[in-house]
């Protein structure tokens, strides 16, 4: 690191269990490494400024607004994003509820739906419809998918 | 009716989206692109004085600061293209552009731009502009008058007059508008966020002196439009199509969530007078429905906030009478069922006000005034199913045991409350073009120029060419938002599929048909000389009697670079009917007693809305029309402060929008209809449907839950704060 | 406009030294859910961003003589996961996670929510209400100033140049005692509160034997209402008791307009939620 006014940092962290080494300014958001220096464009960016979820990863298993976290914070981390989900030509199996379900219009929410609702699962907070809409609301959807995505995630974690 | 799984199979493109493998606009690259960032005016009314952009110069990365100084000029009446001068008509303007090699870059380098204005005197709020009226509202007429209304009313044996008002609202789809431009002498190529690909395309030809074929218009997948992505969309389009042209090199412009709220059209405010006389027996005689509403300094746009109370009840005498007025605010466009959303909360909530004057049942007041024919038009329905969608509404959601004193239900701190509403949409269409080939690998292709915001355009395409065809649905590929392929709809006014299934349907049938006429003059098919007529297809196989050939096989062999069949179709000239899709809505709500918290705990609605290609899809759309209403009754207001004319609030964090947790039970019901007198091949439009007479049926319930009515949107807790 | 520099210090001397270095320029990111929507919006430009999320005693849970000290970057979600801290201060937590989103709790801190000084942030009635003590640390050394002495105003603190809060204390209390918070937001979820009310009690016998009482939103900064708390000690939380605490919130209520909620309708929601959360607090005072 430097004290010029341009500072880079440099970077190690995994993403969907891959190491990557890159160089980068301080103020880069996730959302914009992941977008912008590695071209993972599944995940979206809504509003960058943490207010519609669709950015949501996870980061050591935990759901985070993309936008909402600098890129240098994620040191040796591992990041988890929609592309790592589906094996080959195999969509993950919730991947496959939200279609069986017709959980998406648009698309353009539906990654950060998924990885919210692996989070949540994670969490063990998956246990009702209700609860299951409580917790996703972070996922904000225009388009008005939002029963069938409870629909989805509830299939998929048998709540 | 039965969700039929055979009927509706799975979006087309579903798997791409689950994903996140769609590559939306601002996801495709372009070799040496230049990235845009706006700088915008603090002021709502003024003009630009010096620009000085020598800090903004010095950054790293910052190729250019454009101002109304450096850009082309662009005659476009009635549009605020931004960049062609000095003044400035509303917060948020763009009055400079950055060009910079990096987004990051550019955003910096807009801050740093100084900007020195002469503030002017602004009209801020829409009681304080000159009303006038404009030509047309949405696509209709903006006034009407049928019988003597005055008359009637002044004898009505019942009579109320009510007036009704609406916010502001955005349309905010989740992928935010983008377009990046690239210039190739006096050919151009544009991807971008656009419901309308070939309007677009004409349109840019036309500010640029092009050939529209030298314009190239792309939109594959887009994250929702509701009218944003329309006409609305078009002044940024092209400011920064003109901006490339200066740079000599492709620029992408891709808005922030903020700018959404001020340069991508709005849902206008309204106030609304209704007055409705009636029969003591409950028959209407008389209505006047007269609507105030802003548009901005520069453009003029009403939205059609009478037609549902034009035709939707059997009235004699009715007047409609819309007016504008002008104010220093971005300019409003259509949203989500643009006039007829906003409009039929007032004529709804009166029709309900009424039901309660004559003391009469809700449902039963509107099945007394079904009516016969189109008495706006005066011409008969080309289908009704009103009284259907009032039957099965009512019975599936438990309508007959509602007592009809208000404040009757109670679950301990909670009043329930239930409320419903009519609904209807007109089915509108326009000329569309499209293709239907076959390959020699057997699988089939539609192109067709329209677009995909969600709506499901490439699944029911897909559906369209394999039923006509005989082929199934996973051999069927869809090239869509393209501007190269033939001429399809614009997506809006619930038109897009009405506007292509005949042209697709048409194209398939005549692709069939001379498919069959090959099987049967190949002396090398097992076909051979058998008349096309006895031949039938289906999954894949050409079949008469027990002989057969894979369409695959016949193809390869005889036409090996492939088949394609093209056709149009248009709309009547002047049809003999009049056709709309209806609807009835039914809501339960229930409201703190202590707090005033209102949450909608069930929606139950059935539609007739003509034929239903995907069953499935089509209760997404609907259920999506609904949250619309939702979000409309409870949450949605864009706030303008009253003195400095900006938004209040600019994120999704200010401007609420239903999320999960704001979900209702939802409870679909489609009134399949036959309709073959359409040209459309019976379909009716889905998209707006669910969105009209939504919020009336909320504000009639949270009437019913606490006797109080609420005439304002949307309806907020100090509505229902009860007096110590 | 400057690119930031960024700096992820090891200890809270190392923090406190780096942001006296950056004379007033410089940021402390916890989970950086307010700090980078301001510096999106522009409101912020920071030229050193000191990153605390690897400083340990920032970061950790701990319980000491019946006392919890909790890291101001600790996120909602790692308190959340907590049991022990769940079980003592379930008000306290259920605040914390109200803060913004699942998403935003994965990040947020209440450290942060309460260096934000948002009149209307989540964690901090109740932290008033629990009496916690804020540990601060700055060029002059370390001191403990109670939670409320904190916020100055919107957007404004107390906290002198170059100070960080490092952690929280919530005191050990007596068997007996439970905490609430409720607030009242116009959408189901994901909303800024527009009254928020933090009760903190200790029954004994019956009667009421401490109380605490803060809301949030009603006034440019947390209140604490000793009126309320003053009405509950000693009585029954009969129905006059309860009422007379709801009248001394109503009247402690200095509240703005604005379109999330009017002065006449925030002034009568305090009383309601404080009726509501003291019946909350008082059901689990006496099963604890």
């Amino acid at each position: 690191m430097t004290d010029s006014s341009r500072q880079r940092v440099a970077l190690a962290l995994a993403i969907n269990g891959r190491r990557h080494r890159v160089t980068i300014e301080p103020s880069t958001t996730l959302l914009d490494l992941l977008r912008d220096e590695l071209g993972l464009f599944g995940t979206k960016k809504g509003c960058d400024m943490g207010a519609c979820g669709a950015c949501t990863v996870l980061v050591d298993g935990r759901r985070i607004n993309a936008c909402l976290a600098l890129a240098v914070m994620q040191e040796g981390r591992d990041v988890q994003t929609i592309e790592g989900l589906a094996e080959g030509e195999a969509l993950h199996p919730l991947q496959q509820a939200f279609v069986e379900h017709d959980a998406l219009q648009c698309g353009y929410c539906t990654p950060g739906q998924i990885m919210s609702a692996l989070g949540l699962i994670g969490e063990g907070r998956a246990t009702d419809a209700a609860g299951i809409a409580e917790q996703m609301s972070g996922n904000l959807c225009r388009c008005g998918a939002h029963p069938n995505i409870v629909a989805a995630i509830a299939a998929y974690a048998g709540a | 009716m039965m969700l039929r799984e055979d009927r509706s199979p799975r979006r087309y493109e579903a798997a791409l989206k689950v994903r996140g493998a769609a590559r939306f606009t601002a996801e495709i690259p372009v070799a040496s692109m230049l990235h845009a960032a706006l700088v915008l005016s603090p002021l709502p009314s003024g003009r630009v004085g010096r620009i000085d952009a020598g800090e903004a110069l010095a950054l790293p990365g910052i190729v250019r600061v454009l101002t109304h100084a450096e850009m082309p000029r662009i005659d476009r009446p009635g549009v605020l293209i931004p960049l062609q001068g000095p003044d400035v008509h509303h917060a948020g303007q763009p009055v400079a552009l950055v060009a910079a090699t990096t987004p990051a870059a550019a955003r910096r380098g807009a801050a740093s731009v100084e900007v020195a204005y002469e503030r002017r005197p602004a009209i801020l709020n829409l009681a304080d502009g000159e009303p006038f009226a404009p030509k047309t509202a949405g696509r209709t007429a903006t006034d009407s008058r049928r019988g003597d209304p005055e008359t009637a009313l002044r004898q009505a044996e019942v009579a109320i007059g009510r007036r009704y008002t609406t916010a502001t609202n955005n349309h905010h789809p989740m992928e935010p508008q983008c377009v990046t431009a690239q210039w190739d002498g006096e050919r151009l190529t544009v991807l971008t966020t656009t419901q309308a690909v070939f309007a677009h395309r004409l349109a840019i030809a036309e500010c640029f002196g092009l050939r529209p074929e030298d314009v190239r218009i792309v939109s594959h997948y887009l994250g929702g439009g509701f009218g944003a992505k329309g006409g609305a969309w078009f002044p940024h389009l092209v400011m920064a199509i003109a901006a490339a042209r200066v740079l000599g090199r492709p620029l992408r412009l891709e808005l922030t969530r903020e700018q959404m709220f001020t340069l991508t059209g709005r849902r206008q405010e309204t106030v609304q007078d209704l007055k409705l006389g009636a029969t003591k027996d409950g028959r209407l005689t008389a209505i006047v429905h007269e609507s105030l509403a802003p548009t901005s300094m520069f453009g003029e746009y009403a939205d059609a906030l009478a037609t549902v109370t034009r035709v939707l009840h059997a009235c004699p005498n009715v007047a409609t009478r819309q007016r504008l007025a002008r104010v220093n605010a971005p300019q409003p466009n259509p949203a989500r069922a643009p006039g007829e959303g906003p409009g039929s909360f007032a004529l709804e909530s009166a029709l309900d006000e009424l039901a309660y004057e004559l003391d009469l049942d809700p449902l039963e007041l509107r099945l007394r005034n079904i009516a016969a024919h189109d008495q706006h038009v005066d011409l008969p329905w080309s289908s009704n199913g009103l009284r259907e969608c009032y039957r099965a509404g009512a019975a599936s959601f438990g309508w007959a045991r509602r007592p009809m004193r208000p404040g009757s239900l109670r679950e301990g701190h909670q009043a329930i409350g239930i409320g419903m509403a009519a609904a209807c949409y007109p089915a509108y269409r326009m000329a569309s073009e499209a293709a239907v080939g076959i390959g020699a690998d057997g699988r089939v292709k539609v192109r067709c120029g329209t677009q995909d915001m969600g709506s499901g355009t490439y699944t029911v395409l897909a559906q369209l060419a394999a039923e006509a065809l005989g082929m199934s649905y996973a051999e069927v590929d869809v090239e869509l938002g393209d501007s190269l392929l033939p001429e399809g709809p614009y997506s809006g006014g619930s038109m897009a599929t009405a506007s292509f299934t005949p042209a697709v349907e048409t194209a398939a049938r005549d692709l069939r048909g001379r498919l069959l006429a090959l099987a049967s003059a190949d002396a090398a098919s097992p076909l051979a000389g058998i008349a096309p007529e006895r031949m039938s297809i289906a999954d894949g196989m050409i079949r008469s009697g027990n002989r057969s050939e894979p369409v695959s096989e016949l193809v390869a062999r005889r036409a090996p670079q492939g088949l394609e069949a093209r056709a149009g179709a248009a709309p009547e000239a002047r049809p003999d009917f009049s056709a709309f899709g209806f609807g009835a809505v039914f809501a339960e709500v229930r409201v703190d007693s202590d707090l005033g918290e209102v949450r909608v705990s069930r929606l139950t609605a059935a539609y007739a809305a003509g034929r239903i290609l995907n069953p499935l899809l089509a209760r997404s759309q609907f259920v999506g029309g609904l949250i619309w209403g939702v979000g409309m009754a409870l949450h949605e207001a864009t706030v303008m402060d009253p003195h400095l004319g900006r938004v209040v609030g600019t994120s999704l964090a200010d401007y609420l929008i239903p999320v999960h947790a704001d979900m209702p039970a939802f409870d679909i019901h489609m009134v399949e209809e036959d309709e073959p007198r359409l040209g459309s091949g019976g379909v009716k439009g889905i998209g707006m449907l669910g969105t009209v007479g939504t919020a009336a049926a909320i504000a009639n319930a949270v009437f019913h839950a606490t006797g109080r009515r609420v005439r304002d949107l949307p309806i907020r807790v100090e509505h229902l704060l009860r007096p110590d | 406009m400057m690119e930031a520099q960024y700096r992820a210090p090891g200890s809270v001397d190392e923090a406190v030294a780096l942001m006296a270095g950056a004379g007033g320029k410089g940021r402390v990111l916890a989970g950086g859910t307010d700090l980078l929507v301001q510096m999106r919006a522009g409101m912020v430009a920071p030229g050193l961003i000191v990153d605390v999320k690897r400083i340990a005693e920032m970061t950790a849970i701990s319980q000491i003589a019946g006392a919890w000290r909790v890291g101001a970057a600790v996120t909602g979600a790692e308190i959340h996961d907590h049991a022990g801290l769940k079980k003592a201060w379930p008000g306290v937590v259920e605040a914390i996670n109200l803060i913004g989103s699942k998403q935003v709790q994965g990040r947020a801190s209440a450290g942060g929510n309460l260096c934000n000084a948002s009149p209307a942030a989540d964690s901090v009635p109740a932290l008033v209400a629990a009496g916690a003590i804020a540990t601060v640390q700055g060029p002059n050394g370390r001191r403990e100033v109670p939670v409320e002495q904190i916020p100055a105003g919107p957007g404004k603190t107390s906290l002198k140049p170059g100070e960080i809060v490092v952690s929280f204390t919530l005191p050990a209390r007596p068997a007996g005692s439970g905490d609430a918070y409720l607030r009242l937001i116009p959408r189901t979820e994901m909303d800024i509160a527009v009254v928020g009310c933090g009760v903190n009690l200790t029954m004994k016998d019956g009667t009421c034997t401490a109380a605490r009482v803060a809301l949030g939103a009603v006034a440019p900064t947390v209140l604490l209402v000793e009126g309320a708390a003053k009405a509950l000690v000693g009585s029954k939380l009969d129905d006059k008791a309860i009422e007379a605490a709801a009248a001394a919130c109503r009247a402690a209520c200095k509240p703005i307009d604005d379109k999330r909620g009017t002065i006449v309708y925030r002034t009568k929601i305090a009383g309601v939620l404080l009726k509501r959360a003291v019946a909350i607090a008082a059901e689990r005072a006496r099963s604890n």
